[in-house]
């Protein structure tokens, strides 16, 4: 597979806020990515860096192999920041139209691209007269002119209706069925777990975590124990290397896992130290609240 | 030249129907030529009635420092243009999108001078043009070294025209509202005509004779000296003044639009390269 996107050790400290620290991450091609974090977690800054429109104060990246970002880049790239952009005064056509001259694309993609976002019936509309989810779907339009090879996204359904969102999501799963690479950025949790499929995870503009979500959930999990005697049994705990935090919780304890853990070495063990459990469930954490625990650690 | 083309193209789509750019861009067109008709008659000068035909300034080549100076008078609403289209490219985030679709710095800018240049350059064609037509028809004297003898005025009116132009465009760039644009503008404007107070005070108490403003080198004074005032050449002012006009081509103020226009693009490229989008 390869790499559409390198960043090493990306830095932005603007003058009080230092919103990027030392950020490393790569994006595979055919992914979607999500880049998860807070609000102020810097993802805006990163994106914003990677597009040209903020200077960095360290660090390099790559886009498909070529050192910094170019405008020649920049075609291969459909980008929307924050929320849709465009001359309130025109068309949803005429507003293509210039997206089309700075990419270099001809005009008559136009209408395939408003088709693509459901919006070729008002094309002659004026972008003022447009509702938010319709201005994002003409923005992903205009991302898409270039047919890019990258799709970024910024947020892409804040402030939308549940309608809009739900259209905004498809539209995206549709996009990435297509073989674009897209990188979401999005403070949403459960946005990310619906669409993609690696997630890097930022906090004060350091990132926790970069890799596939299913390794990401799977990697961690939690098992709970129950037993005939609890205070032997919490006693030898220590002695699993797998284990992490633990939570009494009533009779039975909750155990965080550092590493993938079969169930039934763990029975075997219990059974040779003489303690018989009564309750053995392993359960994979919900995004959220690995997501809010990874969080809380660093 | 296909890439100028281009950019030309991107500045025709985004601007040729929005309201601001019509609407100044319809007044100022029918100030500039109706003014040239007006000016075959008499017209009314500070409650005095002054024929232009009798008073000499339609003859050539006086015809141009008189025509120059009264087109450059209506082009604040030039100004207004670009700073209407400018500042609304900032507050909506429309230069960051334009980036982002891969339109480079350099390309903005060259996009917005060429934009500059072409209005001047339309401006003054037309003021050439009503100047030909009215210099004909009224000019007692049309052979062709009177007529071009003081065709500087088409270089001078021109200059000024980019120089203005390009102060609005680096003022747009730099502060990104209109109000702040006018305010800094009208503050520029201010402070040029209070220095030019202050030196002119202190020449009076020196007691020296024959003094030349400094002032007149500052960016706005310097708009103006391209395309002096015509007044002194009219038939009435220069009898009573008794003076007696020769023109002389103000080349240190041409040599210093050119400086200062370069100043002005520079500066507005070095905000569009440093700031954060």
């Amino acid at each position: 597979m390869s790499e559409v996107l390198l960043v090493n050790n990306l830095d932005k400290q603007f003058r009080r806020i230092h919103a990027v620290k030392d950020l490393s991450f790569s994006v595979q091609k055919g992914n979607v990515y999500g880049l998860l974090g807070p609000n102020g977690s810097g993802k805006s800054t990163t994106l914003g860096m990677l597009l040209g429109t903020i200077n960095p104060s360290g660090g390099e990246w790559e886009w498909f192999n070529k050192s910094g970002t170019t405008t020649e880049t920049l075609h291969r790239i459909g980008a929307i920041i924050e929320q849709p952009n465009f001359y309130s005064y025109l068309s949803a056509e005429q507003n293509l139209k210039i997206t089309a001259k700075i990419k270099n694309v001809a005009f008559n993609r136009i209408d395939e691209k408003l088709s693509l976002v459901g919006l070729l019936e008002r094309k002659k509309d004026k972008y003022s007269s447009f509702s938010l989810g319709m201005k994002q779907r003409l923005a992903i339009a205009a991302a898409m002119l270039s047919d890019p090879e990258v799709l970024i996204l910024d947020e892409p359904t804040n402030g939308l209706d549940p309608e809009g969102i739900i259209q905004i999501r498809e539209l995206i799963v549709k996009i990435a069925a297509g073989g674009t690479t897209i990188l979401l950025a999005s403070h949403l949790l459960d946005e990310v777990e619906k669409v993609c499929s690696h997630v890097i995870i930022l906090k004060e503009g350091k990132s926790l975590y970069c890799g596939a979500v299913n390794q990401f959930l799977s990697a961690h999990g939690i098992l709970e124990l129950g037993s005939n005697d609890t205070d032997k049994m919490i006693s030898l705990l220590g002695e699993f290397s797998a284990f992490g935090d633990t939570k009494l919780n009533g009779n039975i304890i909750e155990i965080e896992l550092n590493e993938n853990v079969d169930p039934v070495d763990v029975n075997a063990f219990f059974m040779k130290h003489g303690v018989v459990l009564s309750h053995l469930v392993k359960r994979s954490q919900k995004l959220e609240q690995q997501f809010i625990d990874l969080v809380r650690h660093e | 030249m296909n890439k100028l083309f281009r950019l030309i193209t991107i500045e025709w789509l985004k601007n040729a129907s929005y309201k601001p750019v019509i609407v100044f861009g319809t007044i100022y067109l029918l100030l500039l030529v109706g003014f040239g008709l007006i000016c075959s008659q008499s017209i009314p000068f500070f409650g005095v009635e002054v024929d232009l035909v009798e008073q000499g300034l339609l003859e050539f080549p006086q015809l141009w420092n008189f025509l120059f100076y009264m087109a450059g008078i209506i082009k604040i609403f030039l100004g207004l243009i670009i700073m209407f289209t400018v500042t609304n490219e900032f507050t909506e985030k429309l230069f960051k999108q334009n980036l982002i679709d891969g339109l480079s710095k350099k390309e903005y800018l060259i996009s917005k001078v060429t934009t500059i240049i072409l209005l001047s350059f339309i401006s003054t064609l037309i003021v050439y043009l009503t100047g030909m037509w009215l210099g004909y028809k009224y000019s007692t004297q049309t052979s062709f070294e009177t007529v071009y003898k003081e065709i500087y005025f088409v270089l001078g009116y021109f200059l000024k025209l980019v120089n203005f132009l390009l102060l609005f465009l680096l003022l747009s760039v730099l502060l990104k509202r209109i109000v702040l644009v006018l305010m800094s503008f009208f503050v520029l404007w201010v402070v040029e005509i209070i220095l030019r107070i202050v030196e002119f005070k202190l020449f009076v108490e020196r007691g020296s004779e024959n003094f030349q403003l400094y002032n007149d080198y500052l960016p706005l004074a310097n708009m103006h000296k391209l395309v002096d005032y015509p007044f002194e050449r009219i038939k009435t002012i220069s009898q009573i003044t008794q003076s007696n006009y020769v023109f002389e081509t103000p080349w240190s103020h041409v040599f210093l639009s050119i400086g200062y226009s370069i100043v002005f693009i520079y500066g507005t490229y070095l905000l569009l390269l440093k700031k954060d989008w």
